[in-house]
């Protein structure tokens, strides 16, 4: 997804001049001839994330459309309050792009973790949330991120899932099913789809997909939930995708299958902490069958 | 000729106390504080034609300070701080960018406008236009860290448009002391200079000049001021006036102490 994003910002940055990429100290290599090209509107700010975002605020409240790049706790979490008064109160417009989702950096600790940032995001009012699953997907988003006059965060994962991307129509339509099956829907948020998917095809359920958590398109899942509930499978901490839309507590039986709120220590590969976490697949699969068999 | 500082100075000051003790609010002190680096700012954009939006009180309880200000300066009409801090009011205890086109941020929570200042100024640069932009922060303010990485972020990018003002008032001498500020700002690369922060005619005079100076620097005005200037109960006890306004009793003898 790092080199989709790229490749869709330079063309965006390229032609619009009102249009200005903030780095904190990220993707730098990966844009040096964009900010060789247009020193003044494609930089490489430094590792300031709070005066970045402000700075931000001051270019987008004059027209200049943000965007602001850099790894998932340093932009979220580190300089909440900023885009929360900067950009949400003043509602003014942005595209925060997060690279390293829960935890890529799988090898760095949990200082470059970041399962919170979904819930933190939807926590502004007014702001849009994106976790898509594939690059193609990716591409989608970011270009209508970046034409529209809102708050977006959009945030990039190594984990694409391994999909053919034409049987996902479009990220900008709200929920997508995927699949007719039997038992509770099953609703994979953004990159959780890259496990979901063939899980869901072995126990033959019914699939559902978003790639917008806030708002969340809630009307349009509402009506497929039945009696057998919901099983929402997110990337991001357990309940980030609860808290975006409350209203999915009312439809029932609702599980959320996603990061549990513990520091995780160990230092290893993204597979290995996965399964850890309990969001491998083979761990996965364990749980869902788990809950089909104790009556959801 | 309209003498600034003794001719409106006063009846700005009249207007924060008389506003703050008839609607129950406001950071009184404070904005007793920065009247002059208000005015002299918005009086200086006023002579170049450029809105008060360039001008960004960072230190967003000063409020009644920057409302009063537009008021007498006729950027806003003095009706619409009659329900000041009420309901259906623009205008409360920070400013809101939303309620009126004279309000560049949304302040409030300090260390916010600096860096935002930077940002618009980088803007008149995209354009060419090069429009000063000119940030009021507070001594206390300066203790966010956001502020210094602003300060960072604003020589690299040779900011010379943007123009930073420190209301000294000496809030943070009970908590941490800044020691030289004019040095620190010199040491991040930022023109800087000391002066009386209650005199207008001579703060517009230096930001004028330093606005001029060619050398590619941000500059920073550190202001010599008194919070609560004007009334001797609040100079001499500002900490236990930060957020009470005067009762009725109390305003009548204000607005004679401030009106001299």
């Amino acid at each position: 997804m790092r080199a989709e994003f790229q490749k869709v910002t330079e063309e965006f940055v390229r032609h619009s001049p009102e249009s200005a990429l903030l780095l904190g100290d990220i993707g730098v290599f990966g844009f040096r001839q964009l900010i060789a090209d247009h020193p003044e509107r494609a930089m490489n700010v430094g590792i300031l994330e709070q005066a970045m975002v402000s700075f931000a605020a001051g270019l987008s409240s004059r027209g200049i459309s943000p965007i602001l790049h850099t790894i998932t706790p340093f932009l979220v979490e580190r300089c909440l309050e900023q885009i929360k008064v900067d950009f949400g109160y003043q509602q003014l417009s942005g595209t925060f792009v997060s690279v390293g989702a829960s935890f890529d950096y799988s090898r760095l600790g949990a200082t470059h973790h970041c399962p919170a940032d979904l819930a933190l995001f939807a926590s502004i009012p007014g702001a849009r949330v994106w976790t898509p699953s594939s690059s193609e997907e990716l591409r989608t988003v970011l270009t209508h991120a970046y034409s529209s006059k809102t708050l977006d965060y959009v945030r990039l994962s190594s984990m694409e899932a391994d999909l053919d991307f034409s049987v996902l129509n479009n990220p900008l339509a709200g929920i997508q099913f995927l699949q007719t099956g039997n038992g509770p829907l099953v609703l994979a948020i953004g990159s959780a789809l890259r496990h979901m998917a063939p899980i869901a095809s072995d126990l033959g359920l019914r699939l559902a997909y978003v790639t917008r958590v806030a708002p969340f398109p809630f009307d349009q899942l509402a009506e497929h939930v039945d009696g057998e509930g919901l099983i929402i499978v997110e990337p991001g901490y357990e309940g980030s995708t609860l808290f975006a839309e409350p209203r999915l507590a009312s439809l029932g039986k609702v599980h959320s299958l996603g990061v549990p709120r513990n520091f995780i220590r160990d230092y290893a590969s993204f597979d290995v902490l996965e399964d850890s976490v309990g969001l491998s697949r083979r761990v996965l699969e364990i749980r869902i069958r788990q809950i089909l068999e104790v009556g959801h | 000729m309209m003498d600034v500082n003794k001719d409106i100075a006063p009846l700005i000051r009249s207007r924060i106390l008389v506003t703050a003790s008839k609607s129950g609010e406001g950071h009184v002190p404070s904005s007793l504080s920065v009247v002059e680096a208000i005015c002299a700012s918005i009086l200086f954009l006023d002579s170049k034609k450029l809105s008060p939006r360039n001008f960004v009180l960072s230190k967003g309880h000063a409020a009644l300070g920057l409302f009063s200000c537009l008021v007498e300066l006729g950027h806003i009409p003095t009706s619409d701080l009659d329900g000041y801090a009420d309901e259906g009011s623009s205008f409360g205890g920070h400013p809101d960018s939303l309620k009126s086109p004279h309000i560049a941020l949304s302040s409030g929570s300090l260390g916010h406008g600096l860096a935002f200042a930077a940002g618009l100024a980088h803007f008149y640069r995209l354009g060419g236009t090069c429009s000063p932009v000119i940030v009021l922060v507070g001594d206390g303010e300066l203790n966010e860290g956001s502020n210094w990485e602003a300060m960072l972020l604003a020589v690299k990018l040779e900011l010379s448009n943007l123009v930073v003002l420190v209301d000294d008032n000496r809030s943070t001498s009970r908590a941490l002391d800044l020691g030289d500020l004019e040095r620190k700002f010199q040491a991040f690369g930022i023109r800087s200079s000391r002066m009386d922060g209650h005199e207008v005619d001579e703060l517009i005079g230096r930001i004028s000049d330093n606005l001029a100076d060619k050398s590619n620097q941000p500059s920073a005005i550190i202001l010599n001021t008194t919070k609560g200037k004007g009334v001797r109960q609040m100079e001499e006890e500002p900490d236990a006036w930060h957020h009470r306004p005067p009762n009725k009793a109390e305003l009548e003898e204000f607005l004679k102490q401030v009106s001299r």
